[in-house]
């Protein structure tokens, strides 16, 4: 009987490689080395290249795969509560591991040393996924949904350019077997993921349809400047964010009509926005509680996925009121009488939406903290600064504080943005590569009862939280695995 | 986008960015910004023009051209306006000692050609005496800082030059071709003749970005000259303070090639403050 000779030594084979995964973790963890999400189920993956597969496939609700360039962390986060909220039990990489080997710590961590998962009827995968691991990962994990947040250039030092990405998940899509039932869940506003579903009649797409938001043209940042369909220029007739918005070319192709639909958007500054959700259940008000338009295409890529699963969308939209982000991505913290706001940000779009964001209020005289890393997690290229719109922050801001590895970089930006000779002569504008002074400054600076906003890539948010964790302004954040993240800053 | 400073009569100069829309990976805009503003910051007027699809580039009618990178596809789609519309301008524009920065992707395509590795060659124009081979997938691109020692840097200039390269084709320039920089750390054309970049004339072909001219302002104000000579008939352009562009290129420096006397030499570099 050689099939049941090959089922049982595959499992002999996992449940092998899960105990060693397991001890590493362990050991990892022993010796204060900390930050050991991935390190087992890189050890895993080494000792047994089927266990993403083995593993995945014994979900009982099967896998829900989420990915893009912004977004895909909170959409992921956001999809976890509205299918707890609907009675799910998710299988989640929550502290944004998202390449093969964080989705399989995760699992491992359900794993027994005989290879199987011993998780409920009622538990399904929700993986974040890194662009590049999207290929291998739905292989894999055959997963049952696919949710596209955006494709914008982000670290292309990292990546390849999106086209490139776009092309190598149609290569995917493209390899899967004939057995392997999957939906796309897209994004309608942005071209070039509303063209991956091209063709496929399961696909359910979401979008944003609010006429009165929104700009003219793309962003300077803009990646998709060509229709996906004939490759003639495209046209906007709004657009909402980076290269989203309602796009069409002179040739007859357009955005497709979402199937779930945000309208009528009301902005209420750093305390989130309120949308009317639409779907083919009907319209409802939602207030979101996380600010920005990038935010309101997560719940609704939420929202679309739980469609897709026959989720009811009472339990969806009481998650959505009650979704309060995603740590590091936006977070608030009150210090010594002053309110700090941190957004993470790290390519122009993001900078971009945060920058709205801080002079969106109106009124002037803006505390602002802007902090360039450059480690591998941050991208090592910062030439993205370039393409960011810095420009709007000029005659907004009284006191400018511009740290990290690359404050230098980032200042001659701001020189040429026309922001540092826009601050008043009572204002300030400070330049500090010591993160945790400039910190400490910007906050000295700002009066009691004001706000500062620290817009930080990722590794100065690390940095930035762990400061504020060790003076008690913050709590440290535990990931499912009881590893403390907010511990070890990457070099 | 145009640009128009108010406080010069003097004739303006007119910067050509070619494929501005369409080319504009790498933060190609921030070179274009540095260029405009240290101009104006001079009062002299300049105007920036994007050359897109379809339009040519007159005889004498761009003191300065700039070309960027760009998505594959973006390439492939403006091959055919670049051979049929833009190539005898371009070829007349240099030769005429117009100052042209083209970087990374459009500086492959103004070599001789550009061999994928898969696939047929790609015919370049053939401006600058060189050729592009991508030496495969699985062969490391060439990703990271770069310090050069600048060639041809004008008489007192400082002569490091400081970007970013992010490139997988590796680039030969012809033995009677002149390059733009030595590497002094990084890869630069090819990662194994110390070449970085090539020059004809004043034109200038690169693959450093990062954006190249905010951290190098005398190359930026280099190029800005010799528009402005061609413009007006002469140059002297005054000086700006530039301390944060030194900063940020000393730190460059300090990283990867700290042997390097302190570029900014004759540059005080107030450290800790903006202002
Ligand atoms: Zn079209």
């Amino acid at each position: 009987m050689d099939g049941l000779a090959s089922v049982s030594s595959r499992k002999w084979r996992t449940g092998l490689a899960v105990a060693m995964g397991r001890m590493a973790g362990w050991v990892s963890r022993a010796v204060g080395r900390g930050g050991g999400t991935a390190l087992p189920g890189l050890v895993v993956d080494r000792l047994d290249p089927g266990a993403l597969a083995h593993l995945s496939r014994q979900l009982p609700g099967g896998v829900v795969m989420v990915t893009g360039t912004n977004g895909k962390t909170t959409t992921s986060h956001l999809i976890r509560a509205m299918l707890e909220a609907s009675g799910w039990v998710p299988i989640h990489n929550a502290s944004g591991s998202n390449l093969t080997r964080g989705i399989l710590a995760t699992l491992l961590r359900h794993a027994s040393v005989t290879g199987s998962l011993d998780v409920p009827e009622n538990a399904i995968g929700v993986f974040e996924t890194d662009e590049a691991a999207v290929p291998r990962v739905l292989r894999d994990s055959r997963a049952r949904l696919l949710v596209v947040t955006n494709l914008f250039r982000d670290q292309l030092d990292r990546y390849g350019e999106v086209n490139a990405i776009a092309q190598q998940w149609r290569d995917a899509f493209a390899a899967l077997p004939g057995s392997h039932d999957l939906r796309l869940v897209l994004n309608a506003d942005d071209p070039t993921v509303s063209a991956l579903g091209r063709g496929l009649a399961t696909t359910i797409r979401f979008g944003i349809d609010d006429p009165e938001i929104g700009r003219d043209a793309p962003d300077h940042a803009s990646d998709a400047n060509l229709c996906p369909d004939c490759g003639s220029r495209l046209q906007y007739r709004r657009v909402t964010y980076g290269h989203l918005g309602a796009y069409f070319c002179d040739k007859g192709h357009a955005r497709p009509t979402p199937d779930v639909v945000a309208d009528v958007l009301e902005t209420n500054g750093w305390d989130g926005t309120a949308f009317t959700l639409k779907t083919s259940g009907g319209a409802r008000r939602i207030s979101l509680p996380v600010p920005g338009t990038y935010n309101v295409y997560n719940a609704i890529a939420g929202v679309a996925a739980c469609a897709a699963l026959g989720c009811d969308l009472e339990p969806v939209a009481s998650a959505i009121a009650n979704f309060h982000g995603v740590f590091g991505r936006f977070e608030r913290f009150t210090i010594d009488g002053r309110r700090l706001v941190m957004v993470l940000a790290k390519n122009p779009v993001g900078m971009n939406e945060a920058l709205r964001t801080v002079v969106g209020r109106g009124g002037s005289g803006h505390y602002v903290l802007v902090a360039l890393n450059d480690h591998d997690a941050d991208g090592r290229d910062v030439s993205w600064i370039w393409d960011a719109d810095f420009e709007i922050l000029a005659g907004q801001v009284t006191q400018l504080t511009i740290s990290g590895h690359r404050a230098d970089d980032l200042a001659v930006r701001l020189k040429y943005a026309g922001v540092i000779g826009s601050i008043p002569s009572s204002g300030t504008a400070t330049v500090s590569a010591d993160l945790t002074g400039a910190l400490d400054g910007a906050v000295a600076g700002t009066p009691v009862g004001g706000t500062l906003v620290a817009i930080v890539t990722y590794t100065s948010m690390l940095e930035i939280r762990s400061s504020l964790v060790r003076r008690g302004h913050a709590k440290a954040y535990w990931d499912d695995a009881g590893v403390n993240t907010t511990a070890v800053v990457p070099r | 986008m145009t640009l128009r400073s108010t406080a010069s009569a003097r004739a303006k100069v007119r910067i050509g960015h070619l494929y501005g829309d369409l080319l504009n990976l790498y933060a190609d805009r921030g070179n274009i910004l540095v260029l405009t503003r240290r101009c104006e910051w001079r009062h002299i007027a300049v105007e920036v023009v994007s050359i897109g699809m379809g339009d040519r580039i007159g005889s004498g009618e761009f003191d300065l051209l700039f070309m960027g990178g760009g998505q594959d596809g973006d390439q492939q789609f403006l091959g055919d306006d670049l051979f049929r519309v833009k190539a005898d301008g371009l070829r007349g524009a240099v030769n005429d000692g117009v100052p042209v920065l083209a970087v990374c992707g459009s500086y492959q395509l103004l070599g001789h050609y550009y061999d994928p590795g898969t696939g047929p060659r790609l015919a370049g124009l053939g401006i600058f005496d060189m050729h592009t081979v991508h030496p495969g997938r699985s062969v490391r691109r060439c990703i990271g800082d770069v310090v050069v020692d600048w060639i041809g840097a004008p008489f007192r200039s400082p002569r490091s030059v400081v970007g970013f390269e992010n490139h997988g084709g590796r680039t030969f320039i012809g033995s009677g071709a002149r390059a733009f920089g030595r590497v002094v750390s990084g890869n630069g054309n090819n990662g194994e003749d110390g070449t970085e970049g090539v020059v004809q004339a004043n034109a200038i072909g690169t693959y450093l970005h990062g954006s190249l001219l905010p951290k190098n302002p005398h190359l930026a104000d280099y190029l800005i000259g010799k528009a402005v000579t061609r413009r007006t008939g002469s140059a002297r352009l005054e000086p700006l303070d530039d301390h944060l562009e030194w900063q940020a290129h000393q730190t460059i420096l300090d990283r990867h090639a700290s042997h390097l006397a302190p570029v900014a030499g004759r540059v005080k570099l107030p450290r800790g403050s903006a202002r």
